[in-house]
């Protein structure tokens, strides 16, 4: 940097939004740089607002309140967008990522630990099924009353997005996003060097498996540790089968991946935890950089990464930064 | 890692591409559905002319005062309206025509009296946008004491291949009014008129991640009263009117770079533009800013600017002999001449409020005796509000 | 018409440069104000209008204005 630059000071803002534990880091002249953090503080909520199942008065919630009315809602252009993603996540993961699944919950309680009922499942699967929801541009329909659909799977890390380019459209150039472990890094430190991003250790809470040096782009975790419960010694997490309503085993414990967006990134995660149990190879496949942890903790993929750290206490529940 | 991409990535990417905030077009500048308020303060003021150079009259030249005032209000979510006033105050002496010296050397002679006037014009662009284009009418009037002109023009843009690439589109016309003050006593015209019609087509292309290029080419038409009615030049010993065709065909190419270097956190710009016309002037325009981001919202931005023109095939300093075509001018503008200039501008943005603050200093070399140097001093305030 | 022609070429090419797609994420340095074709519309006005008044040359550009004020 040159000399008559302002050595530009780091300003963060943690807080809690969509679930998870965020962070935003960003470097620039103070003033300038809380204004900043403030607007993108704001941009995240509003989002958790527009597409949360609980508010009563979020785009979410109205769709699944006309489910089976027959009448169908308009929606705006950026949900327009995300129904269509939403279409093309349904379509790349042979019809496994399906927002429609959501409605397994009511069957799934991981707070009680106890495995629902093959009668439970059965009722809620007719309410299952993309393929089935009537979406015509700009406007969906949900053809079954109980059908719900949900963009929490795929509407964090687009956020990060969001809030990274709003940031960077406000003129940081250097800083960092992060969303409960959905990272997406506006520019590297001051002097160049990248940020060291920890991944969150599948088996130990709070602590890092390895670190990753990121300068650009975005990553995403997703694993089976996230929200689970043991049943007589097994694990069963919240990746659950659209077509049998039956938590998934993967054949990863945690997977990592690095692209351009967060949210491209968070959807080959979960993709690739999807199809693990049958096609364990195909993130391999796919060309980005990603790391995984199998279920023996053993670490592969084709990242760099630094250190294992597993022991590492670290600040942050799902990925810490530094 | 794979050089092929995977279906999969092409898929989600072409689908991401169509959320709202990635796909915000570079350069597209929407609406923003505020109201802002501009206003610009400059003093235009010519040097003297050189004791060498003078043959007659003050050597005193022009000063110019000029306010500018610009306030766009959003009419619609998609459309806004702006309007301008631009005021001028105007004083000195001005180049009349030229002499030969003792030695056959050309000598200005200059108006004998000062002159003071004033000069309003009023602007108004009322722009409408959609996702992939855009359209914005144009209306200018300007009116000084012997002076009046009329303006309408149409413009337009068209963002293609997500937004990478736009092109744009206009045309113009003008219809002045010209009736000298002081006719009879000076030998002047009265009366007179002028048209004009031109139009443009240009090209804008984000090359990289940090490289914009932009091309503009522009043809216009001049038709009627094309001479200075205060210009008079030297024939035989005599002077007449200041005399050219009135007909004038005119075509520009502008090329464009901007170029944003990560390092020093600063914009290149340079411009280069090629103008030609068919009373054989041909000139070349180069001009280079560089934009340096100094923190805390500060700018600072030093530019040279080039300036290179032939003479117009009629144009002599003064004529030894009558020509048969029967035109005249001794004006400086349609000299040989180049010019250089420098100019150095500093600015500050607040949240809503931004002030700048440029000095330009001017200054042309060539054979005619009345060639210009200037100075020119601006102060710019802005506000915006919702 | 030969310059017509060169033009042509030119704005051909500008095409060809932009052989790399650069994705809508990645144009955040082109946002920035001082990457815009004109930084100061109201400098360029008044700075446009005493070129055209003091040298022989003008541009055809977008938007309409005229006038004189040319002594």
């Amino acid at each position: 940097m040159p000399s008559s630059n302002a050595t530009p000071q780091l300003h963060s803002a943690a807080f809690n939004a969509m679930g998870s534990r965020c962070e935003i880091q960003l470097y620039g002249p103070k003033a300038t740089a809380k204004a900043v953090a403030a607007r993108a503080v704001e941009c995240v909520r509003a989002l958790e607002a527009k597409y949360s199942r609980y508010r009563a008065d979020s785009v979410t919630a109205r769709i699944n309140a006309a489910a089976g009315s027959g009448h169908a809602i308009e929606v705006d252009p950026e949900t327009a967008a995300l129904l269509d993603y939403a279409d093309t996540l349904h379509e790349q993961s042979d019809g496994l990522f399906d927002i429609t699944s959501g409605v397994l919950r009511k069957a799934w309680d991981f707070k009680a630990e106890r495995l629902p009922t093959d009668e439970q499942i059965a009722t809620l699967l007719p309410l299952i099924g993309w393929s089935k929801v009537d979406w015509q541009a700009p406007f969906v329909h949900l053809p079954e009353a109980g059908m719900e659909l949900d963009f929490g799977g795929y509407v964090k890390e687009y956020t990060a997005d969001c809030v990274a380019d709003l940031c960077r459209a406000s003129g940081i150039e250097h800083g960092l996003v992060n969303l409960g472990g959905d990272i997406h890094v506006i520019g590297p430190h001051p002097d160049g060097s990248p940020w060291q991003v920890g991944i969150q250790h599948p088996r130990q809470p709070n602590a890092a498996i390895a670190r990753i040096p990121l300068a650009q782009g975005a990553i995403a975790t997703s694993g089976d540790y996230e929200r689970y419960m043991m049943v007589d010694g097994t694990r069963y997490c919240h990746l659950l089968h659209p077509a049998t309503g039956h938590s998934l085993h993967p054949a990863f414990a945690s997977i990592s991946v690095v692209a351009a967006r967060c949210l491209i990134a968070g959807s080959f995660t979960t993709i690739a935890l999807l199809k693990s149990p049958e096609e364990p190879q195909w993130l391999s496949e796919q060309g980005l950089p990603y790391l995984t942890t199998d279920q023996q903790l053993r670490l592969g993929g084709s990242l760099e990464t630094g250190v294992r750290a597993s022991n590492t206490p670290t600040p942050m529940p799902s990925a810490s930064v530094q | 890692m794979n050089d092929k991409k995977s279906s999969t990535l092409l898929a989600l990417t072409a689908a991401a591409l169509a959320l709202p905030m990635a796909s915000e077009p570079a350069k597209a500048d929407p609406p923003d559905q505020k109201f802002t308020l501009g206003f610009k303060q400059s003093n235009y003021k010519e040097a003297p002319i050189a004791a060498d150079q003078l043959g007659l009259g003050s050597p005193e030249r022009y000063t110019i005062d000029v306010s500018h005032l610009k306030f766009k209000a959003p009419v619609s979510t998609d459309t806004e309206l702006t309007t301008s006033v631009i005021r001028e105050t105007m004083s000195g002496a001005s180049p009349w025509y030229v002499a030969p010296g003792a030695d056959g050397e050309p000598l200005q002679v200059m108006s004998g009296a000062t002159i003071s006037e004033e000069r309003t014009e009023l602007g108004v662009d009322f722009r409408s946008y959609n996702s992939n284009s855009e359209v914005t009418l144009s209306g200018g009037y300007s009116s000084e004491n012997d002076y009046e002109s009329v303006s309408f023009g149409f413009s337009g843009a068209w963002r293609l291949n997500q937004n990478l690439t736009t092109l744009s589109y206009g045309a113009n016309t003008s219809f002045d009014y010209i009736d000298p003050s002081d006719a009879e006593s000076f030998d002047r015209p009265v009366h007179e008129t002028k048209k004009r019609a031109g139009a443009m087509v240009g090209i804008t292309q984000v090359a990289t991640k940090t490289t914009l290029l932009s091309a503009t080419l522009g043809f216009s038409v001049l038709d009627g009263y094309l001479s200075d009615p205060y210009k008079r030049a030297f024939v035989e010993g005599n002077t007449v009117r200041d005399s050219r065709p009135g007909q004038q065909e005119q075509i520009n190419l502008n090329l464009s770079l901007r170029q944003f270097f990560e390092g020093p956190g600063g914009a290149l710009h340079a411009d280069y533009r090629y103008y030609t016309n068919n009373w054989e002037i041909d000139s070349h325009t180069l001009e280079l800013s560089w934009y340096q981001n100094l923190g805390s919202d500060w700018q600072l931005i030093p530019s040279v600017r080039y300036y290179d023109q032939s003479a117009a095939v009629f144009y002599r300093p003064f004529y030894e002999t009558t020509r048969t075509d029967g035109f005249y001018s001794s004006d400086y503008r349609l000299s040989d001449f180049s010019a250089v200039s420098g100019q150095l501008k500093l600015s500050k943005t607040f949240t809503a409020f931004r002030f700048d603050l440029a000095y330009e200093t001017y200054s042309a070399s060539g054979d005619h005796p009345g060639l210009l140097e200037y100075d020119l001093i601006s102060l710019g305030l802005g506000y915006a509000f919702e | 018409m030969k310059l017509l022609g060169r033009i042509v070429v030119l704005l051909a090419a500008l095409q060809l440069l932009a052989c790399t797609q650069v994705q809508p994420w990645e144009r955040g340095h082109l946002a920035r104000p001082e990457m815009a074709l004109t930084t100061d519309p109201m400098a360029n006005t008044l700075r446009s209008h005493i070129h055209h008044s003091k040298e022989a040359s003008s541009s055809v550009a977008s938007g309409s204005g005229g006038g004189c004020g040319c002594n």
